[in-house]
């Protein structure tokens, strides 16, 4: 891992690939070899939230990968995985995009967001008493 | 004239709205209105000192503050020194979003009005002005109940040396007391068992990492709380196959982690507590009695049994919920619920609500953002439907009392910046309304 990491952080290599909307539409980006998704997305002006700045005290920046981008990369720690837990529509290939770097392997792929909101609290709804 | 809109409040859902706004419009004016002088709401009164992580959110509200569609009027009480029906006149639409940190439940128990205010000790030590002050000068003891993450928060603060909360932005007042503090043990009493824990994993993770702090539970209170049903709602004998069942999961197997005895070296020493409900509240000791639960699957209540006992405990705070309180006499409020009645967002005619204003004190800053983003949907369609319409610029000839502009918060930030650097601190904040307007109408 380390030597994959190192080979990329050294080099200035851009790839393409494409942030996905979660009402579907497409935007093809240059993604540069070492840059965070978080980071990719602010710089080219997608819709991707980073409240806390990538410290991993929120889950705005939620990203849903591919199942075989997914399991390329190295395992979240337990702190993404408490973020997670939080996510707004999490999905089994769910990543926080500050914690995802960007690789080789990302070329041609697509990040998709989720979705936007979720009526997670039916207005007018009873709490319920424990 | 132009697409005007009234933000009311500053905290996270009020920015939130700002940025969805100028995102979909980015003609339109927006002015926001803030009863304090200074803003961000919870994220400065709220957010724990030794939560820096999440202020970071601050930069990027501050960077789009500075925009030119955006105004700031700090010091200006929607509903005192302006009302619902005058907003709703001048402005194309109004989107309160001014929370629900402001009324507390009451702890239903005799001598339960001896109970401290868990919402109002935040406040305390975050600086917030006119608050009552505390002392734990003669407190060895405390009980926390109920276990969310605002009694995280309060554990951990409390049980903080007061070398770790030196260097955060904690309020001088407090720290003062903090520095006399003898507080050696904290209890954290839930009425169910540890599948229905009310934090998240993140906070209590954080609890368990608190150097001097050491955290434990009791292992007949955990086995008590491990009903069928309970297992159930974990899957805790099976494979999770939903969001709420994972974060359960992954909740239950931290608190399942942690430590059945205490660390002898320990300063402070905090136990989570389950099974437990408050019977009643005398001078320093807390009757409790231990519960069973009853009721099907994600529905289970907890019923006290006739197995009672006693807890010292010198200072009974309550952290069992708050909600929003009606700031204006015609704004339509659910007191029931305690909060601004609304469909999708919608309050009435051009009113609209988003964040703890509308759901009630639940969720992260990710809940709030979604739930902003939908009232903002809600918003939108008024306009595409001709709902909305264009008016002229005239809060400045109606407002009659003294406001602060964003530049001037912008004073006050680098007075409490260059005072926190001198003493060390993150940020040194000031705590009076008239200093504030001092300094930043210097």
């Amino acid at each position: 891992m380390l030597t994959r990491l190192g080979r990329f952080m050294s080099s200035s290599k851009t790839i393409s690939f494409f942030w996905v909307t979660h009402d579907g539409r497409e935007t093809k980006v240059e993604g540069k070899i070492g840059e965070s998704l978080l980071e990719n997305a602010h710089r080219n002006s997608i819709d991707l939230e980073g409240a806390c700045d990538g410290s991993l005290a929120c889950s705005t920046c939620h990203v849903i990968l591919s199942e075989s981008l997914y399991d390329v990369q190295p395992e979240p720690t337990a702190d993404e995985e408490d973020m997670l837990d939080l996510a707004f529509g999490l999905t089994p290939t769910s990543r926080l995009g500050c914690q995802i770097k960007i690789t080789e392997d990302m070329s041609n792929t697509r990040i998709q967001l989720p979705k936007a909101s979720v009526n997670m609290y039916v207005d007018g709804h009873k709490p319920k008493p424990h | 004239m132009a697409l005007r809109f009234a933000v009311v409040g500053s905290g996270p859902a009020g920015f939130f709205t700002l940025k969805s706004l100028i995102r979909a419009l980015p003609d339109c004016k927006v002015d926001m209105f803030e009863r304090w002088p200074v803003p961000f709401g919870l994220i400065r009164y709220g957010v724990a000192p030794d939560h820096g992580d999440i202020k970071n959110i601050i930069k990027d509200f501050t960077e789009l503050a500075r925009c030119d569609n955006f105004r700031y009027f700090g010091n200006v009480f929607v509903g005192k020194d302006i009302d619902y029906l005058t907003l709703s006149q001048i402005y194309s639409g109004i989107i309160y979003a001014h929370g629900a940190a402001s009324a507390d439940k009451e702890l239903k128990i005799p001598g339960g009005e001896k109970s401290k205010s868990a919402r109002q000790i935040v406040e305390w030590y975050n600086g917030m002005p006119n608050c009552e002050d505390f002392d734990f000068s003669k407190v060895e003891k405390v009980g926390i109940i109920g276990n969310g993450n605002v009694a995280m928060d309060v554990a951990r603060v409390l049980g903080s040396s007061i070398e770790r909360l030196q260097p955060t932005d904690v309020a001088e007042r407090a720290f003062e007391v903090f520095s006399k503090s003898k507080i050696r043990e904290i209890d954290i009493y839930g009425r169910r068992g540890p599948v229905q824990a009310a934090m998240t994993v993140k906070e209590l993770r954080y609890l368990s990492k608190v150097p001097g702090i050491s955290l434990r539970v009791l292992q007949d209170e955990i086995d008590r709380g491990l009903s069928p049903e309970s297992q159930n709602e974990a899957m805790l004998n099976s494979v999770q196959t939903n969001q709420r069942e994972r974060a359960r999961k992954r909740l239950f197997d931290l608190i399942n982690s942690l430590p059945r005895e205490h660390n002898p070296n320990a300063q402070v020493k905090i136990n989570l507590r389950f099974m437990l409900a408050p019977i009643s509240y005398t001078a320093s000791y807390l009757t409790l009695a231990r519960t069973n639960l009853q009721g099907p699957e994600l529905h289970q209540v907890a019923v006290p049994s006739d197995e009672t006992f006693k807890e010292n405990c010198d200072l009974l705070i309550r952290s069992i919920g708050y909600s929003s309180v009606q700031i204006d006499k015609n704004l339509p409020f659910d007191q029931e619920l305690g909060t601004v009645k609304n469909l999708g967002g919608k309050v009435e005619g051009n009113n609209y609500v988003t964040g703890w204003a509308r759901t009630g004190p639940f969720g992260v800053i990710d809940t709030t953002m979604r739930n902003v983003f939908q009232t903002i949907d809600t918003l939108i369609q008024d306009i595409d439907n001709n709902l909305l319409q264009y008016k002229p610029d005239s809060i400045l000839d109606i407002l009659k009392c003294r406001f602060l502009t964003f530049k001037q918060w912008e004073k006050i930030d680098q007075y409490e910046l260059n005072e926190g650097l001198k003493k060390g601190k993150a940020r040194s904040k000031i705590t009076s309304v008239d200093k504030m307007l001092e300094i930043g109408l210097s």
